[in-house]
């Protein structure tokens, strides 16, 4: 439950901003005068916050609409990657998040037309399909009752042509893409680690299988699904573990219609891990088999190859390569 | 450790007793009262006293930012405009009159309920508001930001004046009620603060860094080196046969690289079991 709410003056009456608060009748509410004042400023302790974060609403004034790191995508060639809101609901032990910020606070940003105006002009720069990834300082519809960003955003996406959705997210709050009919250029891409893994390092995310069946229940309306299986993580039961996962959800989910299966090995930025070490210094997956290739912390190289060669050919037992993007 | 920040005897005077706190008898700029667990510093009415106060106990009792848990807390009496006389609030956003910046220390399940706070240079009789009035909490709070968390970090704040009741009624023994009625619900605050603080300590690798330590010779790389495996030692391996400084001495090791190079070893081969 929230309980403070810190609201940016320039934004205090915006419709929206009254109808998130409505929401919360006794959170106390605290006027800020920018939401960096209260977010990520110095001598914060994000797994402190993490217990009771609070609900911070801003106004995204600029950079709402950035290009995708080299090696993050699905195919295209003109990617960007945008956030209506930072941090997460959920509480994953292996997210970057922990190290990127310093606070837990949930930030939205409630402009949403300015976000949607943006996505409109880059796409009509090119004829070619432009994607936009959402969910990758939050969860695309975690707290979706919430925001009803997508809501906005999946009415616009709808008539933008060339414009290609990615929802990212482990939520099973999936009404509002129930409510909305299925369009070509969306793709609702959930990520999965196998049950074992999800139970030590998930916290607060939905289970496993209730991710499966969001996913199941989405496909059979017509949207595309993508499977996003990053980061892997590396146990003694790997092979095992990650076999299971593959053939629980392809009983359930129609692999000729998956749009797309991305995978990634567990690896973090030098910085952010040893803020993440300093956080959970009982963590035992900062502890595992892990090594400094130059400004990254991964599983050695010979690891990393063995995962991802194996993850690879059990997943061409279901699925085609043209189908397949590894991420760097 | 709790760490205190109190203007006046009068506001300390209930906490000194309460908790059994004795005088600091060696000379100290400030008069500090502690026990094994807590320190409590009379700073003196104004925010540079706060400041001051909070500095000279934090370089005292060895706070150290990178790595202190410790709970620091400002405790007084304050203004109001409406609220009544003897309730104790927190403070979600301390705005500094002469400077109007501001700080938002931050709430975790508290169960107190909170307010804005205006820090003022002069006493007041004019409200504003909606705020506590208090002439020590940006001092107070900006500094220990130094030496601790926002989260650790807290202003609670007993109202002792408003519009029906004058700053001038206020006496020692006003002040000494005030905080008396409410001692119940500031150990509550404060158990809530350390069961946060509590939760991040990494493990105690000192019984096994000692031995190691004196039996070879690391240099300071290599000091850090055996510090972060034993750090993943202690995390990763619960149950062992042979404590891990018997197998050392057991292989006859010359150099504190082979020493490394052996626990390296061991780790990576050790399971990996994440719950």
């Amino acid at each position: 439950m929230i309980e403070n709410i810190y609201i940016e003056e320039e934004i205090f009456d915006h419709p929206r901003t009254r109808k998130i608060v409505s929401r919360y009748p006794n959170a106390s509410i605290i006027k800020c005068e920018r939401y960096g004042n209260v977010f990520n400023s110095n001598a914060q302790n994000f797994r402190i916050q993490k217990k009771q974060p609070s609900l911070i609403l801003a106004k995204k004034n600029s950079g709402r609409i950035l290009e995708t790191p080299v090696g993050y995508g699905i195919g295209g060639t003109n990617n960007y990657y945008f956030s209506h809101m930072l941090n997460c609901l959920y509480d994953c032990r292996y997210c970057f998040l922990q190290g990127m910020y310093r606070s837990a606070h949930y930030v939205v940003f409630v402009n949403y037309e300015d976000f949607l105006d943006d996505i409109t002009q880059l796409s009509n720069q090119t004829t070619e399909p432009a994607w936009f990834f959402s969910g990758y300082d939050c969860d695309s519809l975690g707290m979706e009752p919430v925001t009803e960003f997508m809501s906005y955003a999946l009415q616009k996406f709808s008539n933008l042509g060339n414009a290609h959705l990615e929802i990212r997210t482990k939520s099973t709050q999936i009404r509002t893409l129930l409510n909305h009919e299925a369009f070509d250029n969306c793709v609702v891409a959930y990520s999965f680690t196998p049950a074992k893994i999800a139970n030590a390092l998930e916290h607060k995310v939905p289970s496993f299988n209730k991710r499966v069946n969001s996913a199941e229940k989405l496909q059979k309306l017509g949207w595309n699904i993508g499977l996003r299986l990053d980061p892997i993580i590396y146990t003694d039961t790997f092979e095992s573990d990650y076999s299971g996962m593959l053939q629980t959800i392809f009983a359930k989910l129609d692999a000729r219609k998956i749009h797309s299966v991305s995978y990634g090995p567990f690896r973090l930025p030098r910085d952010f891990f040893k803020k993440m070490v300093k956080l959970y210094p009982r963590e035992k997956l900062f502890a595992g088999p892990l090594t400094e290739n130059g400004k990254l912390v991964s599983y050695e190289k010979d690891l990393e190859e063995k995962c991802q060669h194996f993850l690879n050919s059990e997943l061409l037992k279901y699925i085609d390569q043209s189908q397949i993007f590894p991420c760097s | 450790m709790i760490n205190f920040v109190i203007a006046l005897y009068a506001e300390a005077k209930p906490v000194i007793d309460y908790l059994g706190l004795k005088k600091l008898q060696a000379w100290q700029p400030f008069p500090i009262y502690a026990s094994e667990r807590y320190h409590l510093i009379v700073s003196g009415v104004g925010r540079c006293n706060s400041a001051a106060a909070t500095a000279w106990l934090a370089s005292l009792t060895n706070s150290d930012h990178a790595d202190s848990n410790d709970v620091w807390l400002n405790l007084g009496i304050a203004g109001h405009s409406v609220e009544p006389l003897g309730k104790m609030m927190c403070c979600h956003k301390i705005t500094e009159q002469s400077t109007t910046k501001s700080w938002y220390p931050v709430q975790i399940k508290s169960s107190i309920e909170s307010s804005d706070l205006l820090t003022v240079d002069q006493v007041t009789t004019t409200y504003t508001k909606h705020s506590l009035h208090d002439m020590e909490a940006s001092g107070f709070y900006a500094t220990a930001l130094r030496f601790t968390t926002s989260e650790l970090a807290q202003c609670l704040k007993v109202v002792s004046d408003n519009n029906q009741n004058s700053i001038e009624n206020i006496n020692k023994e006003l002040v000494n009620r005030l905080i008396n009625d409410n001692l119940p619900s500031i150990t509550t605050a404060v158990d809530s603060l350390m069961e946060l603080s509590f939760d991040s300590l990494p493990p105690d690798i000192h019984h096994l860094e000692q031995p190691i330590a004196e039996h070879w010779r690391f240099s300071v790389t290599q000091a850090r080196q055996l510090q972060r495996l034993l750090h993943r030692y202690c995390v990763i391996v619960v149950d062992e046969a042979s404590p891990l400084t018997t197998q050392l001495q057991s292989e006859n090791f010359t150099q504190a690289s082979q020493v490394l190079g052996f626990i390296k070893n061991k780790l990576d081969q050790h399971l990996v079991e994440l719950s």
